[in-house]
């Protein structure tokens, strides 16, 4: 199983993060799994670049985060796109399915 | 707005470091926990459960690391730590922090001295009004050896001048002692100081009437400084006589601050 995960490229796992978030808040742990659930676990997203991104994307001001309690009635930090993160994500989405095309196009030549 | 939402975010971040660092602790703790439950839940032992989460999460310190780096105050923080790291030096070694800070002391003391005099020798034009459209006339022979103007011959020159707005003479007088100090003086005509545009602070400045016949009773007027360091600011120093080379002189009044000699001889 471990050898069907794939490594994330750099600069998609910005783009899966606030995809992620587009559907609802969510903390740091649910959105790893939530990639790797709706990936089919070939994404697996390690916390030691996930939370340095959160920390990244927040700065940029696509996404916020506010303290709330969690399903297990524990405290969590809540990450939420902000207006300026969802456009963010709708220009990556459509730039990202452009190049993944086009790619798919080149590698089908032969 | 960019850089404004940037700027109270680097706040928050700097200032309340403490609890920005607290809450990625939390932050972190959750995500580990949260992981350990899902292990457990899949039917590993609570134990097995740790071991694993523990080596998945890697370095935590690490991780800790690059998200301060993300949240982009790492300059700060650094400089500050590195200044805590050199005072714990400097505590370990006194003698060598002693050395350090005399010798930084001793080059910034001779730059700040050296600056001072360059300053006011070269930097500093002369305190006066206008003093670009001022000319000095001095008179050699064809020895190349100096003469001062008689005081007829001055006269003459100011008579017959058309080429300036005025003719002012004046010869210094070096080391004067005067009630026991020693000044720097300077014997000048009586256009002198509205020539340069110099005003009093207190009494008057000369006027051409002091110089208008020879043998009238001679006046002096005293730098800000001279007055200030000699005379002990003397708030009734304006009409006492000081005895300078044998003739008694009034003082008439003190020149503003920052007033100094117009010519300094080599």
């Amino acid at each position: 199983m471990a050898n069907e995960r794939v490594e994330l490229p750099q600069g998609t796992l910005h783009l899966l993060t606030l995809r992620t978030l587009a559907l609802e808040p969510q903390h740091g742990w649910g959105i790893s799994e939530r990639i790797q659930q709706i990936s089919s676990n070939v994404l697996k997203v390690q916390q030691g670049s996930l939370y340095p991104a959160l920390h990244r994307l927040e700065r940029r001001g696509w996404i916020r985060a506010h303290w709330a309690i969690s399903e297990n009635s524990r405290r969590a930090k809540y990450y939420e796109l902000t207006r300026a993160g969802r456009k963010q994500q709708e220009s990556e989405a459509g730039a990202w399915r452009k190049l993944s095309a086009a790619v798919a196009q080149v590698l089908d030549m032969v | 707005m960019a850089m404004v939402r940037d700027l109270l975010y680097g706040f928050r971040v700097l200032f309340n470091r403490d609890i920005v660092e607290r809450e990625l602790d939390e932050e972190l703790r959750f995500h580990f926990d949260e992981q350990v439950k899902k292990y457990v839940r899949s039917g590993l032992s609570h134990a097995d459960a740790v071991r694993q989460v523990r080596m998945e999460f890697g370095g935590v310190a690490s991780v800790k690391e690059e998200c301060r780096e993300a949240r982009g105050v790492m300059l700060v923080d650094t400089v500050l730590q590195d200044v805590r790291y050199a005072i714990r030096g400097f505590r370990r070694t006194p003698g060598f922090a002693v050395m350090v800070v005399m010798t930084i002391a001793l080059g910034l003391g001779l730059n700040t001295s050296v600056f001072t005099i360059f300053n006011a020798y070269v930097l500093r034009p002369l305190s006066v009004r206008d003093p670009y459209s001022l000319y000095l006339f001095t008179w050699q022979n064809r020895n190349g050896d100096g003469h001062l103007f008689t005081w007829r011959e001055f006269e003459d020159f100011r008579k017959q001048n058309r080429a300036f707005s005025e003719v002012v003479g004046l010869e210094p007088l070096n080391f004067v002692r005067v009630e026991g100090h020693t000044l720097i003086g300077e014997l000048v005509t009586g256009n002198y100081f509205r020539v340069l545009g110099v005003h009093a602070v207190m009494g008057r400045p000369l006027i051409p009437e002091d110089a208008a016949a020879p043998g009238r009773e001679p006046v002096v007027m005293l730098s800000s400084a001279a007055w200030r360091n000699k005379f002990a600011s003397d708030p009734g120093i304006v009409g006492r006589k000081l005895m300078i080379h044998g003739y008694p002189l009034e003082v008439v009044g003190v020149a503003r601050d920052g007033e100094r000699r117009l010519f300094r001889r080599k």
